[in-house]
């Protein structure tokens, strides 16, 4: 008898990720030309929280498809056909 | 050729009706019994497979649709929490932006020279590469 062949479930992870999360982050705004040391520091203040964003972002993404992940093996693992304990063959 | 199977039978009739042959028989048929339990058992099994596939695929639909639904559910979660993430820190930006416009020297001057040269490296990045002061700099100075 030919095996069962195996369908893997109609999961698609990626399609859960939002495009904004797709999207890269913007840099801060570059100071004027004649940046005085407070525009200066704000540029840098605001590039970090840009580079915050961004991580933030990336960590979103893999907490997504890792959730998605173990849908799909909890799924998978429901779905697997089970040997009878009396069955031989 | 039915006169070979007539004589065949026979012959094989007087060779069963012989006792000493009987143990032969016996062992004959119980291994025709064997295999014919053998054949009917697989014969089941694989009509209770196909029965079964059937099964796992009405059940595979409803098992799927309840694990997207989860990992739907499961990524809106994370994306609104991202979204107020994001939120706090452009409030955070604010409120820092807010405190240097009004910290004592915040408008000490930067000599020029150092501006432009740290604007010339930030050019540099991909970032910025489509910035308008960038794409200026980037311009051959006639």
């Amino acid at each position: 008898m030919p095996p069962t062949p195996t369908i893997q479930p109609a999961f698609n992870c990626a399609s859960l990720v939002p495009d904004r999360l797709k999207a890269p982050v913007a840099g801060a705004p570059l100071p004027p030309a004649d940046a005085d040391a407070g525009q200066v520091w704000g540029f840098a203040d605001a590039q970090t929280g840009r580079l915050d964003m961004a991580n933030g972002h990336t960590s979103d993404v893999v907490d997504i498809v890792t959730k998605c992940e173990a849908a799909k093996a909890e799924a998978q693992t429901a779905l697997k056909p089970k040997r009878k304990w009396w069955w031989p063959f | 050729m039915p006169a070979f199977l007539i004589a065949w039978g026979a012959g094989a009739l007087r060779w069963g009706g012989t006792p000493k042959n009987w143990p032969y028989i016996g062992a004959g048929l119980v291994i025709l019994t064997i295999i014919f339990l053998v054949v009917m058992v697989r014969h089941d099994g694989a009509v209770i497979q196909r029965q079964g596939v059937q099964v796992v695929g009405a059940k595979a639909a409803a098992t799927v649709a309840k694990g997207d639904a989860q990992a739907a559910t499961d990524a809106a979660g994370v994306v609104s929490k991202g979204a107020d993430r994001d939120a706090a820190i452009q409030a955070t930006g604010a409120a820092h932006a807010r405190v240097l416009q009004t910290t004592p020297g915040h408008d000490a001057p930067v000599a020029r020279s150092v501006n432009d040269a740290a604007r010339r490296g930030l050019c540099d990045y991909a970032a910025y590469a489509n910035d308008p002061t960038c794409v200026q700099l980037r311009k051959p100075r006639p």
